[in-house]
């Protein structure tokens, strides 16, 4: 029989849990633990440049890989972004947006940044904006893509050498209504911003092309297991379209395979279901699934760097280390523009931390051939590329069924036009 | 309906197997593991690692092992040192995740990783208008089977006999002769196999990320003090109680999806604080 004693010590066992845990996964913890560089030249011309990153947490894989990618173009290029010589400084900010408020500060007042890159999530690149836009600096983020940023809340100090999260998905659900001709879906996304922006995207494409949306589903970031979930999808669609993120992609593709859906229903997906690493968690799972995304280490233009990256690293490059790499080279060449406007090397830090949204406007002005391929910016500071329509033909395998050029974020319409309608939200586009 | 109910059941099962291993070290041995869903986490991403070679039932049996080992070592290395004392276990045993978290983070580069059930397992069954996969009944199956297995060995055998009075009272199990340290050992070594179990099976269904440690250690914690710490047939009850729970709220209301979670524990406990099977024997 347990003492009153052993009961009130389990009783506190379980409250020090919980507070423990809350402690480590909350993100609370208002000190940045990792400061790390990546250069060991100190001149006073060098550029410095302040990256905020989820080192630590839930995606701390992916954040790593986004700081590989940047080495990996340092290690390249001499440790310099055209001729000046630069020093990354990677903050731990631990994914949330209160942490990553204390990093970027201590980026600002100890360590005197230049400008701000990084940010992988949309409440990190978010909550750096005020920071940067305070100090007149400019925050270039790598592939944070929350769509207002660059629509209806633009900043003159904020770039993003990426897309936005509804993106691609306004073209998968162009394809899916044109080119499948798919008249009545389901959609089935995460429940927090990244997954109704893309949702929203879809479905708005999709019914301006006279599809119709019969069930939008809600996966929270909390969910345990997914069948509840999948089983609110009714049976008589022609399709699910779906965007899950991390751990859910390959207990849902197959939680999927295994349900009544399987083999009637078709499963077309977001980029983060088709990525590298979901595929190859997803194994045989991801089969026949139609997705869309700007990336594979399969593009022609990406074989010198992923031959490149599985040189130093070991592994496959997903599009998360494409993009830090792909945003070295932008700047590369946004500071190449304006050395040609008369600022030199030398000069050129200064100029830099001085001139905040002037470099967004030279960053504005560049083309490039990414590993992705062709990318340029409109005046919103959001990418132009191409995006590809995929068919997972076998494990860890896609190939391309159809090719965007030019996708922006606007979809085929005006910016006039696009913005008239409010931001994509869970409320918005209605189900039809 | 009924496939939600269904559905319940087996993640019940799920529940039920992940919780085995906690509930056995702090209902039997009093020993309190925050390190259990990274247990989980480790033998998942061996599990991955080794099925190709090895197939599933031979990685199931070398994760089981290995993890049995590292629990019997934890036990010998670090928890001996704070018999019964609540605070060091906590935090001694946090630590240990942290170490195996950055582990993985380091030997798998931390993405996601799903185990595929075997050939066998992998169609699923019709029961009227819902289906159910095979494996799901498969895993109802094992939590059953295990649970009468922990039950016979904790209250019918004389090794349970000793652990059970080797917590009770150390000083007078030792005076009487029996190895009070080999036992524990054995104990945490028992929790730590079948987590590793837990990890080997359970895979299938909830895969391995970075932050399913803290995803099992709560799904743990939720099932076993609903059903009564301490009480193995409570953390089974417990396990069935959330398992349906879940699965129908959360086809009624999806977006409460934690509230379901905890909310059902909150409304027990605030009824019953010792859990729904206080007052029974300790271990059920």
């Amino acid at each position: 029989m347990r003492s009153k004693t052993q009961g009130a010590a389990l009783t506190t066992a379980a409250i020090v849990t919980a507070l423990a845990m809350a402690a480590c996964g909350g993100g609370s913890n208002a000190h940045a633990s990792t400061t790390t560089t990546s250069a060991t030249q100190t001149a006073t011309s060098t550029l410095k440049i302040g990256v905020p990153i989820a080192l630590t947490g839930p995606i701390a894989a992916t954040a790593k890989e986004m700081v590989d990618g940047y080495k990996l173009y340092m290690k390249q290029h001499d440790n310099k972004l055209d001729n000046v010589p630069t020093h990354f400084y990677y903050v731990d900010d631990k994914g949330s947006a209160t942490t990553t408020v204390v990093a970027a500060k201590q980026l600002i007042n100890q360590d005197h940044v230049d400008m701000f890159g990084g940010a992988s999530l949309a409440p990190e690149s978010v909550a750096i904006l005020p920071i940067a836009q305070k100090n007149k600096i400019a925050e270039i983020t790598p592939i944070s893509s929350y769509d207002n940023l660059t629509q209806r809340t633009t900043s003159p100090y904020f770039a993003r050498v990426n897309m936005t999260s509804s993106q691609p998905n306004l073209y998968l659900g162009d394809y899916a209504a044109k080119h499948l001709h798919y008249k009545n879906m389901a959609i089935v996304i995460q429940d927090y911003a990244y997954g109704w922006q893309s949702g929203g995207g879809f479905q708005y494409a999709f019914q301006q092309d006279g599809g119709h949306i019969a069930k939008k589903v809600y996966v929270p970031l909390t969910a345990s297991t997914l069948e509840p979930y999948i089983s609110q999808i009714p049976q008589n669609v022609t399709a699910v379209y779906a965007l899950l993120i991390g751990g859910f992609v390959a207990p849902f593709e197959q939680d999927y395979k295994q349900s009544a859906l399987a083999g009637k229903v078709p499963l077309i997906t977001g980029p983060d279901m088709i990525d590298t690493n979901a595929l190859a968690a997803a194994k045989t799972n991801a089969i026949g699934i139609v997705g869309v995304h700007e990336w594979c280490s399969c593009l022609t233009s990406a074989k010198s760097f992923v031959n490149a990256f599985k040189k130093t690293y070991g592994v496959e490059p997903s599009y998360w280390g494409e993009s830090t790499y792909l945003e070295a080279e932008w700047l590369s060449k946004a500071i190449a523009h304006q050395e040609s406007q008369g600022t030199s090397a030398s000069q050129m830090p200064t100029w830099i931390k001085s001139h905040g949204s002037q470099f967004i406007n030279d960053v504005k002005a560049v083309s490039i051939v990414a590993p992705q391929g062709p990318m340029s910016m409109t005046k919103y500071g959001n990418g132009v590329m191409t995006i590809y329509i995929w068919k997972v033909t076998g494990p860890e395998q896609k190939k391309i069924i159809y090719t965007y050029k030019h996708a922006t974020q606007f979809w085929t319409q005006t910016p006039k036009t696009f913005l008239a309608h409010p931001a994509f939200s869970r409320t918005y586009p209605p189900q039809s | 309906m009924l496939t939600d109910v269904l559905n319940g059941v087996s993640f019940g099962g799920v529940l039920f197997i992940l919780a085995a291993g906690f509930s056995l070290a702090l209902g039997v041995g009093r020993i309190i593991n925050i390190a259990h869903g990274a247990f989980y986490m480790l033998a998942v991403y061996v599990a991955v690692t080794l099925e190709p070679t090895v197939g599933f039932l031979g990685a199931l049996g070398i994760v089981t092992m290995m993890l049995g080992v590292i629990g019997g070592g934890l036990q010998l290395a670090i928890l001996r040192r704070f018999e019964q004392r609540v605070l060091p276990q906590v935090l001694s045993t946090f630590g240990v995740l942290l170490i195996i978290v950055e582990l993985t983070l380091l030997i798998w580069g931390g993405f996601p990783r799903q185990l595929n059930p075997p050939e066998l397992l992998s169609g699923s069954i019709q029961i009227g208008n819902a289906s159910i996969t095979s494996y799901r009944i498969f895993l109802i199956g094992i939590a059953i089977l295990l649970f009468v297995a922990l039950h016979v060995v904790v209250n019918r055998t004389l090794t349970g006999a000793k652990i059970r009075a080797a917590v009770d009272d150390a000083e007078m199990a030792r005076a009487s002769g029996i190895e009070v340290n080999r036992l524990l050992v054995g104990v945490m070594g028992a929790s730590g196999a079948l987590a590793g179990m837990a990890g080997g099976l359970g895979g299938v269904i909830l895969g391995t990320y970075q932050n399913v440690q803290f995803t099992v250690l709560t799904l743990t914690l939720v099932v076993v003090v609903l059903g009564g710490v301490g009480t193995l047939a409570g953390a089974l009850i417990g396990s069935m109680v959330v398992g349906i729970l879940y699965s129908v709220g959360v086809a009624i209301l999806p977006q409460y999806a934690y509230f379901i979670l905890f909310g059902p524990m909150v409304v027990i406990l605030a009824v019953r604080p010792k859990g729904l099977l206080s007052g029974m024997s300790v271990e059920g």
